[in-house]
């Protein structure tokens, strides 16, 4: 009798220690297959397999990502590495913000005038599919080359999905918590702000973790195209200068920023919308 | 004096677009009377308690309220459904206060009376609780508790105690006879359980679902409460239940 009290009682500790061993064990993986890969292509340049001028090996690759000389580009056009990480970081953002703000105001418009839904939607599920990188010559003509034109390209990446997801999550919200919001007597505003919004803001987060990659991917087309900063344009200088060495860590650092800046919104998310775990 | 509204529908039906029409016709509901809807699944209960709360729309006839004809947002009448009637993205204090936030409090006094309300049903420790962290029973309480702080002339109830296990069921049973005296409160209620209906109500309004809606009989239960579900009456009435929702099986179901 004791014993079973006592049983029942420990569950719930016991299902929690796994959960953080669980995550400690993820990361252990992970790490490890780093190790594994990085090894591997050491020794195989080492040993010959590879030719590490077209494929630096790990050896060389990483001291020189934090030597200071990962720079192209020289006087005024001089770019170092952290600085093209954050222009690119910059104009991500930009574009991410102004195309999910836009997208949310367009989830809302449609949400509220069926007649603007019928019109709006169509043109936007017409549009959402098409990939950023063809975004960029009619980008160019429009708007030119420059900053702006890889923030317009990312915005484009963005728009698209970013307003289907958030049409899609607003129809699936359970009627009932709109019935009872009525019958609260909310007003309109209130049925936004305080129902909506937060019945869709779980999804809302993953839809804008998926948006990332996307405009993670868009602004590096966008900024190959003739713009003379960001991490876009040091991956293609250096390619067009044969310096391997900043290639592999150009590629790599935009490998492990997208990676950490997608385990932050997911953190983020996690912690704004605990209610839905 | 008696707060409670009365409830008339006139000619009432609606057509759903999958075709299904829901043809209740007249049906008259005192004044702080206890009402139950029974009929098996799919006849048309929750179509005319919504109609009843404003929610839905009739597409023939109409209701009245104390005799008059309403149309749009039905006034003065509280909801509560089966399950999810809190928010969960709230507390439960939250939960609470947002309906008094739309009865003329700000949010610092919404919030007091939110509380003081959850610990008049002594859940006052979980006023920060999520719904998640809720049992069902609790969360019904909450949810009974903020209907009654809309201090609602017509109480909808629809399966309000069917996900709860049967102990948690018997004393909400109580909490709600408690609250419906206290009220004055018109109550019309949706249930399943046979025993629930004869323990609460006055009278029993049984819906046919072949076709929807229609009103097939309405018993009386003029018994003393609390009632004893073994009393011989009681039986007797649960059998006579139970007949006619075996009828409507067996019409429903080809047997
Ligand atoms: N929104 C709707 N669209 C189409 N049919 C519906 C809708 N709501 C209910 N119905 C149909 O109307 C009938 C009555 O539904 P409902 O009132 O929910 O029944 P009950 O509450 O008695 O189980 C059912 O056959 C159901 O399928
Ligand atoms: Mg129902």
């Amino acid at each position: 009798m004791n014993q079973a009290v006592l049983t029942l009682s420990r569950q719930p500790d016991a299902r929690r220690a796994p959960r953080y061993l669980g995550a400690l064990r993820d990361t252990l993986w992970f790490l490890l297959a780093w190790a594994l890969l990085i090894g591997a292509w050491e020794l195989a340049v080492q040993s010959g397999w590879l030719d590490g001028r077209v494929l630096p090996p790990p050896s060389v690759t990483l001291p020189y990502a934090f030597s200071g000389e990962a720079v192209v580009g020289f006087g005024q056009q001089r770019s170092g590495l952290l600085e093209a990480l954050l222009v690119t970081l910059l104009r991500v953002s930009g574009g991410l913000l102004a195309g999910s703000l836009v997208a949310l105001l367009l989830a809302v418009i449609t949400t509220e005038v069926k007649l603007l839904r019928r019109l709006i939607l169509p043109l936007v599920q017409t549009l959402a599919p098409i990939s950023p990188v063809a975004w960029v010559p009619f980008t160019i003509a429009v708007i030119g080359i420059g900053g702006q034109a890889a923030v317009f390209v990312v915005f484009l990446a963005v728009l698209g999905t970013m307003t289907l997801s958030l049409v899609a999550a607003l129809d699936a919200i359970d009627p009932q918590y709109l019935n009872i919001a009525r019958n609260l007597r909310c007003t309109r505003q209130q049925i936004w702000l305080r129902v909506r919004l937060p019945a869709i803001a779980p999804s809302a987060m993953t839809s804008l973790r998926m948006a990332f990659f996307g405009a993670w991917m868009a602004v590096l087309a966008g900024e190959m195209a003739g713009i003379n900063s960001g991490l876009g344009y040091m991956i293609i200088m250096a390619q067009q200068m044969y310096n391997m060495p900043l290639v592999m860590v150009g590629v790599m650092t935009i490998g492990v920023v997208g990676f950490v800046v997608d385990r932050l919104m997911l953190l983020l998310g996690r912690r704004l919308t605990g209610w839905a775990s | 004096m008696s707060r409670g509204a009365t409830l008339s529908f006139r000619g009432l039906s609606k057509q759903f677009e999958g075709g299904t029409r829901v043809e209740v016709g007249d049906l008259d509901i005192k004044a702080a009377s206890f009402t139950v809807l029974l009929g098996r699944s799919g006849c048309g209960k929750s179509t005319l308690l919504n109609i009843a709360a404003g929610l839905q729309q009739p597409s023939t006839g109409h209701l009245l309220y104390d005799g008059q004809a309403v149309s749009g947002n039905q006034p003065d009448s509280a909801l509560i459904f089966q399950q999810n009637n809190l928010f969960p993205w709230m507390s439960a204090v939250e939960n609470i206060a947002i309906a008094l936030l739309n009865r003329g409090l700000d949010r610092e006094a919404a919030t007091r009376r939110a509380e003081q309300l959850l610990a008049d049903v002594g859940l006052a420790e979980f006023a920060r609780h999520r719904p998640a962290a809720l049992s069902g029973g609790m969360c019904q309480r909450i949810a009974l508790a903020r209907a009654l702080a809309l201090e609602p002339r017509l109480l909808l109830l629809d399966e309000p105690f069917s996900a709860l296990d049967a102990q948690t069921r018997r004393l909400m049973q109580d909490q709600l006879l408690r609250a419906w005296n206290t009220s004055g409160a018109t109550v019309l209620m949706v249930t399943h359980d046979l025993q629930e209906a004869l323990l609460l109500a006055d009278r029993i309004v049984l819906m046919a679902s072949t076709p929807h809606g229609r009103i097939a009989q309405i018993l009386e239960i003029d018994l003393p409460r609390p009632r004893q579900v073994r009393s011989a009456q009681l039986l007797d009435l649960q059998e006579r239940l139970d007949a006619f929702l075996t009828h409507e099986t067996r019409l429903a179901e080809h047997f």
